[in-house]
């Protein structure tokens, strides 16, 4: 069974690709909701990435080429290692 | 005596009545099927959407054009089919003594077998649905028991992909303790939790829930709740509430021990028997067949392959709520 993991991670509703939140992460996850993070801003808190937006910026400033469907945790990796290549 | 290959049409044409008439016995005793949508498909994905109920009703004004229907596409997920089968081994010694019952059990039971299997694979996928994201099946092979939202199957926190809203489809009483062995107060708290469910426009689309699944182990308990005239185990003269609302008890032996051998006969449900076919789907690409002979040089056995194939899949699961009865 595959699910559309790409759409469920970006909207915040899974951790990764093939890693569902657990029932703790779940309920951290309504809490931070409750506290009036959106639910993609709680995802990226509770993934300790940082938020999308700003990953973006800092992909496009180090010229590197994603797609939307990068994952919050891939694009995060993928920047540091171009980073620490261009050092 | 059926023996050279002259009598193979012979011989199969009458293992395939065995076989037909097994398959419908089992057929009738395959309880998954009333809960499982179980669709003929001729594809190898089967491409799964659903759909977040659609706009309401406008005021139109006179000589007004109607509005277009507004429809919320949900989550998707693709399911790939997969062949189960086995081979029915006739030997040269049952043909050459003419052992035609042993031959006729030979098929009876490895075709019983099959349905049977099937249908503990469907069981596994309810016993299985409220802890960890993956289970190994009755096949042996690992698989997920992720709904389409990615969270498990019985879950007080459904999620949808057009707002944060939530909706639970894990069996509380009405002490807010989930997970309540078979009782009254669930069964109303579940029913009364399923009827204020809202789509993620906002919709109040209450779920019936009429349908009472449990184990053989809870047969007696849950026929005493649901018909008693009055409320079972009290000396009141009240009604009972449940009596003429829960339609339906299923009574499924293949949720007293999983395909693992685990004890799973506290665990319960309740469906609705109008939407729970949207939620398990179960597509078959071709269901348990058999196929004609094939003859092994070597031992001289006659081989009749049985295979199947299908997948197990499930979709947004508000209309199947269950417990495991621990609490």
């Amino acid at each position: 069974m595959s699910l559309n993991w790409s759409n469920l991670v970006a909207q915040g509703r899974a951790r990764d690709i093939g890693i569902p939140w657990s029932e703790d992460e779940q309920l951290k996850l309504a809490n931070l909701q409750v506290e009036g993070h959106s639910r993609t801003d709680a995802a990226s808190i509770l993934r300790g990435t940082k938020p999308r937006k700003e990953l973006e910026a800092e992909a496009k400033a180090a010229g590197v080429d994603f797609t939307p469907e990068a994952t919050d945790t891939v694009l995060e990796n993928t920047v540091r290692k171009v980073g620490k290549k261009n050092k | 005596m059926a023996f050279t290959t002259l009598d193979y049409p012979k011989l199969t044409q009458k293992l395939n009545e065995v076989f037909n008439e097994s398959a419908k016995d089992s057929m009738e005793d395959f309880v998954g099927k009333q809960i499982f949508d179980m669709p003929n498909t001729d594809w190898k994905i089967y491409d799964y959407a659903v759909i977040h109920g659609s706009g309401a009703l406008s005021r139109v004004a006179e000589g007004a054009e109607l509005p277009t229907i507004n429809s919320n596409e949900g989550d998707s997920a693709a399911w790939t089919q997969k062949r189960y089968g086995e081979k029915i081994v006739i030997t040269k010694d049952m043909r050459k003594f003419d052992r035609y019952d042993q031959m006729q059990e030979v098929v009876r039971s490895a075709t019983q077998e099959a349905f049977n299997t099937v249908d503990q694979s469907f069981a596994d996928v309810l016993t299985n649905g409220f802890t960890g994201s993956t289970y190994t099946d009755v096949y042996g092979d690992v698989v997920s028991n992720l709904s389409v939202d990615a969270v498990l199957l019985f879950s007080a926190s459904h999620t949808n992909n057009i707002n944060s809203d939530t909706f639970r489809n894990l069996i509380r009483n009405a002490a807010l303790t989930a997970n309540p062995a078979l009782a009254r107060d669930p069964i109303i708290k579940a029913r009364s939790d399923a009827r204020t469910y809202k789509d993620p426009n906002g919709v109040n689309r209450p779920v019936m829930l009429d349908t009472l699944i449990v184990s053989a182990k809870n047969e007696d308990l849950a026929e005493r709740l649901v018909y008693s005239q009055g409320v079972a185990g009290t000396p009141n003269v009240d009604i009972n509430p449940i009596k003429g609302k829960i339609k339906n008890i299923l009574v499924w032996s293949k949720l007293d021990t999983n395909g693992q051998g685990t004890d799973t006969s506290s665990y319960w449900f309740l469906a609705d028997s109008r939407g729970v076919k949207n939620c398990l789907k179960a597509p078959f690409a071709q269901i348990p067949q058999m196929q004609a002979a094939e003859q092994v040089t070597e031992s001289q056995n006659w081989l009749y392959p049985l295979d199947a194939y299908y997948v197990i899949g499930l979709g947004y699961p508000k209309a199947i709520f269950g417990s495991t009865g621990a609490n």
